[in-house]
């Protein structure tokens, strides 16, 4: 986000957190706790995706909220508090994913079969039980599919896909958080969708495990 | 259209506006130009019904919520973190070690080597060890024993109303039954000779906490020492001393474990709104205690589902016979679903079903695979049955939240 962009909108009454922010600007420590709060699950959701791994995806998230914190002085409302936030967490993933490359533990956890949790008795025991009612099984398959599917994507590719289907965030707003024009956007958006397209075909025709990419 | 299977620029500019017309991020002209495409091309309109069968399956990805501790543990970490090296740019720093002279670093180093050893001697001739605070037997320190031993504590209390108040809520008062006694009211009764022995027995640790005290509580303003003394000698005389001396005790161990954050803001509210805030907390506390993590739901629910197995012939006598027929005849899933139901019916009024070897060594090891808080919550439920009771709470709130869920994807999906 850069400061000398001109202030197109009124952020201040049109986004809560904005107003939020500006009170943790004021020593709010409340209003801190209630953006940790209203931000947590879907910073983690995303990093998750992002770095792979979910204790290194909570890391990430407590490490984007000390920024969020030590630049509480700093902050001006130029963006949606989301768009901010978000910026701040691409930033922390990509030098985590280099940080993880370079000492070659790039370790992307497969959920495969058993979906929410990683682990397979548990899943199939949610999946028996009454905790997902309908169609227990197909569920568990279709996680595991799109999580393949979504793995399969490259980087940027996936934060732009992240960021679109679970922030609702518009090409614009992606633009800036990834710092790319929104033309860049529309075009990355497009062939995620194309691979997307591509490996969930064979599901979403027969219903059948899609092979992995090699 | 052009070739799917060989790409070119017209398909991938197409494919583009394909998704960006699915996005809303086509200017009104590009969308009217769009839709009359749309219109006439029916390949393209099954383009945009597979875009969009794609994006929804997007809704299977897996999205753990935060740990239950993740907030709290952010707020705590940020509290301690959040202001050290604020606002400190290292570049800037470099930068502007980089243009002051040298003659001024040589200045100011002896300049600060100098206020140092100033001090440091100061400090030195100030404080004495403790051998030498109490060779007086009128000294401050042999006087004041029993309350510079807790004069940290001291400093969380305002007057005895408030350890009275104190009393009065369940959390604290449960634990002066099982609290061992601190001490306070012996000690303050002892004599000089006394306390001049338990010094000189004390190991390092205890002697250096008591010169700590004694060196912070001489810093006082008169006044401010004249008011702890009297609070003290007040705890001493009242009635129900050794009550609350013992809730004076839990409170100062329950405040140091709180998140920084809540003890500013406790230490900071006026006394008449300080024991509300103190039950806030506490019932905040509480209700984080009854989140529990999706995978150790899913643990429970496998357990419950165990026993519920195990003990089927039992658990199915007390049905009717045509509601037991009914059980028997379902597929295995919703047998296992019925069973669980009636099992939780069961132990809600007979715990003791539980109380079987089989079932107590399956309890023990589903209860270690839980999580770390998880097994903490279930540690705090007093007996078998609010274990119990714990576990199915948990289980049934899940089970509740996944069905809102689930139906609310269903009425999005119908509304669309």
């Amino acid at each position: 986000m850069s400061d000398s962009k001109p202030c197109p909108k009124n952020y201040v009454d049109e986004d809560a957190d904005v107003r939020l922010m500006l009170l943790v600007q004021k020593g709010d420590a409340n209003a801190f706790e209630e953006l940790v709060l209203r931000y947590q699950n879907r910073l983690i959701g995303v990093l998750e995706h992002l770095v792979g791994r979910k204790d290194l995806a909570e890391d990430l998230a407590q490490e984007v909220f000390l920024r969020v914190y030590r630049a509480r002085a700093r902050y001006q409302p130029h963006a949606k508090f989301s768009t901010w936030l978000f910026t701040i967490a691409n930033n922390l993933a990509s030098n985590a994913r280099r940080s993880l490359a370079r000492r070659r533990e790039v370790h992307i956890e497969q959920r495969g079969s058993e979906g929410l949790t990683g682990d397979p008795l548990a899943q199939l025991a949610l999946a028996a039980s009454g905790l997902m009612p309908n169609r227990q099984l197909d569920n568990v398959e279709a996680c595991s599919m799109v999580q393949q599917a979504i793995q399969g994507l490259n980087d940027r590719q996936r934060m732009a896909v992240l960021l679109a289907k679970f922030e609702d965030m518009s090409y614009a707003e992606i633009a800036e958080v990834m710092q790319l024009s929104p033309q860049a956007v529309k075009s990355l958006i497009s062939r995620a969708r194309g691979s997307l397209r591509e490996t969930l075909a064979v599901y979403v025709q027969s219903g059948k495990h899609p092979r992995k990419k090699s | 259209m052009a070739d799917e299977n060989h790409p070119s620029d017209e398909t991938e500019l197409l494919n583009e506006q394909l998704s960006a017309y699915f996005d809303g991020e086509l200017s009104p002209e590009e969308k009217g130009r769009f839709e009359e495409l749309l219109a006439t091309d029916h390949k393209l309109r099954e383009q945009l019904k597979n875009l969009e069968v794609n994006w929804d399956l997007l809704e299977n990805l897996p999205r753990d919520p935060a740990p239950s501790r993740f907030t709290a543990s952010t707020v705590e970490m940020v509290a301690i973190r959040g202001t050290s090296a604020e606002d400190t740019n290292p570049s800037r720093l470099i930068d502007w070690i980089r243009r002051v002279p040298q003659w001024l670093w040589i200045v100011t180093t002896a300049l600060v080597a100098g206020i140092s050893g100033y001090t440091a001697t100061t400090i030195i001739t100030q404080i004495k060890p403790v051998s030498d605070l109490i060779a007086d037997k009128n000294a401050p320190l042999l006087e004041h024993i029993s309350f510079l031993e807790y004069f940290p504590e001291y400093q969380l209390v305002d007057n005895i109303n408030f350890l009275k108040k104190l009393n009065e809520i369940d959390y604290f008062s449960s634990r002066t039954q099982v609290a061992a006694d601190p001490g306070i009211i012996k000690h303050g009764r002892e004599s000089k000779d006394e306390s001049r022995r338990r010094i000189h027995g004390m190991n390092s640790g205890e002697k250096n906490r008591l010169h700590q005290n004694y060196v912070s509580f001489e810093q006082l303003p008169a006044n401010e020492k004249v008011r702890f003394l009297n609070l003290h000698e007040e705890l001493l005389q009242s009635e129900n001393a050794d009550l609350l001396s013992k809730i004076f005790v839990a409170y100062a161990r329950w405040y140091q474990q709180l998140d920084p954050l809540d003890q500013v803001e406790i230490t900071l509210r006026a006394q008449n709104e300080k024991v509300s805030y103190i039950q806030r907390v506490l019932s905040l506390a509480e209700t984080s205690a009854r989140v529990v993590d999706g995978k150790d739901v899913i643990l429970m629910q496998r357990w419950l589902e165990g026993v519920a197995l195990r003990n089927e012939k039992q658990i199915l006598k007390s049905v009717e016979k045509s509601k037991r027929d009914a059980i028997a005849g379902m597929k295995q899933s919703e047998k296992y679903r019925q069973l669980t139901i009636l099992l939780r019916k069961k132990l809600k009024r007979d715990p003791r079903l539980l109380m079987n070897p089989t079932e107590r060594q399956q309890y023990i090891l589903m209860r270690s695979r839980l999580s770390k808080v998880c097994q903490e919550n279930l540690s705090r439920q007093p007996s078998v049955e609010d274990k119990i009771q714990f576990i199915m709470d948990a289980t049934r709130r899940a089970n509740r939240e996944q069905r809102i869920k689930n139906f609310d994807s269903r009425s999005d999906r119908l509304s669309k």
